[in-house]
C-alpha cells in the first residue's frame, strides 16, 4: 500500500522526474511520455499532479480492462483494452495518458522511479 | 454450439477492411439456401457511400413497385457505415437495417447500436444482403474469424422471446464466459409473429454487468419481417476487437477526435449540464412537460400533474443507481442507454422472474406513459420490458392503444369489441393484458396488431364509424404511428413529421426543441430552411454508420463564448464529422460535400416512396390533432391561448365564437399554416408543387440516371 506524498513547494520545475519515468518505460526523454504531470502557474510555482487511484477510469472502462490490483493502485490489462480512449477523457487529473505511438493508454503503475530521482524531496513515496 | 444441422455452409476468406470498408456484400437466399458473397461496385460506393445508402440502393435494386412488405424480393439490408466499428469515437457502432415495412409498404431504415453491425463489418462484411423466405425457422450463423457463415435450422429451439431467446444462443455460441462478449444476436419475439408493429432486437453481453443487454430497431415493423422470412436470429462472432480494425488513413487523428469529444462529455458532466449520461434521454420529459409539449392521451394533451410519478428524478432516484457504463458499442462515453436490473414481473408468462429491462428511453415513459394516462412507473417498465421481449414497437403499441383508448372513452368501441377490456386512460392492467395477447395472437391483440390505419379501416368498413373524427384522433401517417412528440404548438415539428421519409418519427428532423423551447425560428421561412438542412444532415448518421446524440446533446466547450453564435457550436461537431471521416477514409470532406452526399440519399428515398405510390404532397398530410385542437375539451384546456392566436394572428375577435366556431376558424388558419410551410419547404429543397424533387436538384445531387429521372414529374 504505497501512496505520493506531494510537496509543491519543493518543486523546482526541473522535470527530472518526468524525464526518469518516460526513459524508463519508453527511452523517450520528452515529458509527453511521462506519467505524471508538472503544471506551472503563472506565479511561477509549480503543481505535480499524478494518479489519485479515484476509481473514475475503472468505472468508465467498458471492458474491464482497468482494475485495482492487490496494493490498491490502478492498473491497464493491455489484453483487454479496445482502445476507446473514455479513461483518457475522463481521468480529471489527465494523468491517463494518450500517445499516437501506443495503442493502449498508459498510467502511472506507482515504480517510484519519479520519486527516486526527485532531487528536490517534491515527490516521494510513503506507505498509506 | 448449437446441435441442429446446418442447412447451408459458405466458407471465405475474411475481406481485409481498407479505410473502413470490406467493400464486400455477404448476400444470402432464403429460397434456395444460398449464401454468396458481392463485391460491391466502385460506383455504388461512391455514389451511396454505405449504411443506409447501400441499405435503399440494394433493397431498391432487389423490389418493383408492385413488391410488398411479405414478397421474397422484399430484402432486409443489414449495413455498417464506413466509420461503424470505431472503439474511440462516442456512437460509432451503428448498423442500419433497411426493408419495406408492413406498415407503411415504403421502405424504412433504423439506425441502431449493439455490437451487431462492428463485428459484421470486422467478418471481412459491409453488410448483410437477406432475400426469399424460408419455409421453417432458421438461425444465420457468421463466424467472422475462420471465415464461415452458416443457416442453420431452429425449428427445435423453443426460445421465441428475446430476453431468454438471445443469451440461449450467447451461450450456445461462446466457450465460455469471457467468450461471450465476442457475440452479437440480432433477434425478434413472439409479437413480431402476430403484428405489423415488429421491432428487431441487437443483443450483446454486458461484460460489466455480466449480462446480456439489448438495442432495439423501434419503428416500422422490421421484426415482422424477419419473422415472416421464419428467420429466429442471426448471430455474429468476432474475437479481437480494437481500435484499427478499420485500417483508417490516420488513426491518430481520429483518436484525437475521441479524446476531445469525452473530455467535453466528461466536463459537461461534472457541471450536470448533461443529463444524458445519469438518465439517458429520459431527462425529456420534465421538460416535454414543462412546454406542453408532452403527449397524454392521444396527444391530446400537453402536461399533466402526475408526471413528477415517472420523470426522471423518480427514475433516477429509484432504478438507475448502479452507476455503470450503459454505451451499446465501446467508446460511448455518453452512455445514454439506461439499464434496469433485477426488476421483478408482476404479470404474464414470466411472472415472477427478476429481469434486466433496457431504457427506459423519453419515448417509452411519455408513449406507455403519459400517452395512455398511465402515470405508474413500474407499470411502464413492465410493459417495456414486455415489448422488447415479444419484438414489439413500444411506440407504435402505445400509439394504437391511446387510439383504442380514446375511442373506448368516447363510446365509438364497445366491450363486445374489446374483447370486454375496459380500455380507459390509465388503466396499465388492460395494456399489459392486451400486450400478451397481442404475443400470442388472440384477443383484442389481433386488432391492436393491425396498427392504427388499419383499425380506421375496419371501424369505418364494419362499424360505419365517422373517418373524419378517426383520421383527425389517430395518430398515424403512411400507416406508421407517431413518435411522441406533441407538435400541436410547434409547426416545424409538424413539417418534421409530415415531410418526413420514413413517417411521423423524429430520426430525421427534431425541430421541438429549437422551435418551441429555444425559440430560434420565428419565421415560416426559418422553419423551412430548418426543415431542409436538418434532415438533410442527420441523413449523414446512418451513412457513416454514427449515432447522432454527440453531434447536438453535446455542446463544444466555448459553449459560454458569446462570440459563438448557437449554430457555430453544433457547426464543429458537424466539422469533426468530415475530419473524422477523412481520417478514416483518406477522401477529404468538406460540410457541403458532406451535405451533398446526404441530400442525394434522402432525395433517393424520397424517389424510392414515389415508387413505392406515395412520395408525393397528399401523403405528406398529418392528423389535425397534431396541428391543432379536435375537440371541445382540448380547446378548453389552452382556452387563453388559442383565443389569443385567433386574436392576433388569425385577426378574428372570438369573443362571441362559440367553441365549435372557434375550433374550426382555428383549423382553417392551422391548416393551411403548414400547407405555406409545406410549400416553403419543397420551394427550398428544389422539389416541385407536388412534392416530386425536380430533375434539377436530381443532377444537382448525383442522381441523373434514366431511372430516377422518370419518376420525376414532367
Amino acid at each position: 500500500m504505497k501512496k505520493f506524498v506531494i510537496d509543491n513547494e519543493k518543486c523546482t520545475g526541473c522535470r527530472i522526474c518526468q524525464v526518469a519515468c518516460s526513459t524508463t518505460y519508453f527511452r523517450d526523454e520528452s515529458n509527453q511520455m511521462a506519467r505524471l504531470r508538472i503544471i506551472e502557474s503563472e506565479e511561477g510555482k509549480y503543481n505535480i499532479i499524478t494518479c489519485s487511484q479515484c476509481n473514475i477510469c475503472i468505472d468508465i472502462c467498458p471492458v474491464n480492462a482497468l482494475y485495482k490490483d492487490k496494493d490498491d493502485i490502478v492498473m491497464l490489462n493491455k489484453d483487454l483494452c479496445v482502445n476507446c480512449l473514455m479513461c483518457v477523457g475522463f481521468c480529471p487529473n489527465e494523468v491517463m495518458i494518450y500517445s499516437d505511438n501506443c495503442s493502449t493508454p498508459f498510467k502511472c503503475v506507482m515504480c517510484g522511479i519519479c520519486a527516486k530521482n526527485c532531487p528536490t524531496g517534491a515527490l516521494s513515496i510513503k506507505p498509506r | 454450439m448449437l446441435r441442429q444441422k446446418s442447412i447451408a455452409e459458405f466458407n471465405y476468406l475474411p475481406a481485409k477492411i481498407e479505410y473502413g470498408y470490406a467493400n464486400k456484400l455477404l448476400f444470402v437466399d432464403l429460397d434456395h439456401f444460398q449464401i454468396l458473397e458481392k463485391q460491391i461496385p466502385e460506383n455504388i460506393k461512391k455514389t451511396f457511400i454505405g449504411g443506409k445508402g447501400y441499405g435503399l440502393k440494394y433493397l431498391w435494386d432487389s423490389v418493383n413497385e408492385n413488391t410488398n412488405w411479405d414478397d421474397p424480393e422484399n430484402e432486409i439490408m443489414i449495413t455498417t457505415g464506413p466509420l461503424t466499428g470505431l472503439t474511440q469515437y462516442p456512437g460509432a457502432g451503428r448498423v442500419i437495417v433497411t426493408t419495406l415495412s408492413p406498415l407503411t409498404k415504403l421502405p424504412v431504415d433504423v439506425n441502431t447500436g449493439g455490437y451487431f453491425g462492428p463485428y459484421l463489418k470486422f467478418s471481412g462484411w459491409d453488410g448483410l444482403e437477406i432475400r426469399g423466405k424460408s419455409e421453417r425457422d432458421v438461425i444465420i450463423f457468421i463466424d467472422g474469424n475462420a471465415g464461415m457463415v452458416k443457416i442453420i435450422g431452429a425449428s427445435l429451439v423453443k426460445e421465441r422471446d428475446t430476453h431468454i431467446l438471445a443469451p440461449y444462443l450467447i451461450n450456445k455460441f461462446s466457450t465460455d464466459n469471457e467468450d461471450k462478449k465476442n457475440i452479437a444476436v440480432l433477434s425478434s419475439g413472439r409479437g413480431a409473429e402476430h403484428s405489423n408493429i415488429g421491432t428487431i432486437n441487437f443483443s450483446f453481453f454486458d461484460t460489466k454487468r455480466n449480462k446480456v443487454r439489448l438495442r432495439q430497431t423501434g419503428r416500422g415493423g422490421m421484426g415482422t419481417v424477419l419473422r415472416d422470412k421464419h428467420i429466429l436470429a442471426i448471430v455474429v462472432k468476432y474475437t479481437g476487437v480494437n481500435s484499427s480494425l478499420n485500417h483508417p488513413h490516420d488513426l491518430p487523428a481520429i483518436n484525437q477526435l475521441a479524446i476531445k469529444m469525452h473530455k467535453e462529455i466528461a466536463s459537461l458532466n461534472y457541471q450536470d449540464a448533461n443529463y444524458l449520461r445519469t438518465c439517458g434521454t429520459a431527462n425529456f420529459i420534465d421538460l416535454m412537460n414543462e412546454y406542453e409539449l408532452l403527449p397524454v392521451k392521444n396527444m391530446q394533451y400537453g402536461s399533466h400533474k402526475d408526471v413528477k410519478n415517472i420523470d426522471s428524478t423518480i427514475l433516477f432516484k429509484k432504478y438507475l443507481k448502479q452507476n455503470t457504463m450503459e454505451g451499446c458499442w465501446y467508446g460511448c462515453s455518453i452512455a445514454c442507454r439506461k439499464v434496469i436490473d433485477d426488476f421483478k414481473l408482476r404479470t404474464g408468462p414470466y411472472k415472477g422472474k427478476k429481469v434486466t429491462i433496457d431504457g427506459p428511453e423519453y419515448e417509452v415513459l411519455a408513449s406507455l406513459g403519459a400517452n395512455c394516462g398511465v402515470f405508474n412507473l413500474e407499470a411502464i417498465l413492465e410493459l417495456k420490458f414486455y415489448c422488447d421481449t415479444y419484438g414489439i414497437d413500444a411506440v407504435s403499441y402505445a400509439s394504437i392503444m391511446a387510439f383504442l383508448m380514446e375511442c373506448y372513452e368516447r363510446g365509438i368501441l364497445n366491450n363486445e369489441f374489446t374483447g370486454g377490456h375496459k380500455l380507459a386512460f390509465g388503466n396499465y392492467k388492460v395494456l399489459l393484458n392486451v400486450l400478451h395477447e397481442m404475443a400470442e395472437g388472440r384477443g383484442l391483440g389481433i386488432v391492436a396488431a393491425i396498427g392504427i390505419e388499419g383499425i380506421k379501416e375496419l371501424l369505418v368498413e364494419e362499424y360505419d364509424e365517422d373517418i373524419d373524427f378517426l383520421n383527425d384522433i389517430g395518430m398515424v401517417q403512411n400507416g406508421l404511428e407517431f413518435g411522441e412528440y406533441m407538435s400541436k404548438e410547434s409547426l416545424a415539428q409538424q413539417g418534421s413529421y409530415g415531410i418526413t421519409n420514413k413517417g411521423p418519427q423524429h430520426d430525421q428532423c427534431w425541430m421541438i426543441s429549437m422551435d418551441i423551447i429555444k425559440d430560434k425560428m420565428p419565421t415560416l421561412n426559418d422553419k423551412a430552411q430548418a426543415l431542409t438542412v436538418f434532415p438533410t444532415f442527420r441523413t449523414m448518421f446512418g451513412i457513416f454508420g454514427l449515432c447522432r446524440l454527440p453531434w447536438n446533446n453535446i455542446i463544444p466547450w466555448h459553449s459560454n463564448d458569446p462570440d459563438i453564435s448557437e449554430s457555430e457550436k453544433i457547426t464543429e461537431h458537424a466539422k469533426d464529422y468530415c475530419k473524422l471521416y477523412e481520417a478514416v477514409t483518406g477522401k477529404h470532406l468538406t460540410f457541403s460535400e458532406m451535405m451533398l452526399i446526404s441530400d442525394r440519399i434522402s432525395t433517393f428515398q424520397r424517389l424510392f416512396n414515389k415508387r413505392m405510390g406515395k412520395g408525393v404532397r397528399e401523403f405528406d398530410i398529418i392528423p389535425y390533432r397534431a396541428m391543432g385542437p379536435v375537440t371541445t375539451k382540448e380547446y378548453l384546456s389552452k382556452q387563453e391561448y388559442y383565443d389569443a392566436q385567433l386574436r392576433n394572428d388569425v385577426k378574428i375577435v372570438p369573443d362571441h365564437l362559440s367553441i365549435e366556431d372557434k375550433i374550426y376558424q382555428l383549423r382553417k388558419y392551422r391548416s393551411n399554416l403548414y400547407q405555406e410551410l409545406i410549400d416553403k419547404t419543397y420551394k427550398i429543397r428544389n422539389w416541385n408543387i407536388n412534392g416530386v424533387p425536380t430533375k434539377e436538384k436530381l443532377k444537382n445531387v448525383g442522381l441523373d440516371e434514366k431511372t430516377f429521372l422518370d419518376l420525376t414529374d414532367g
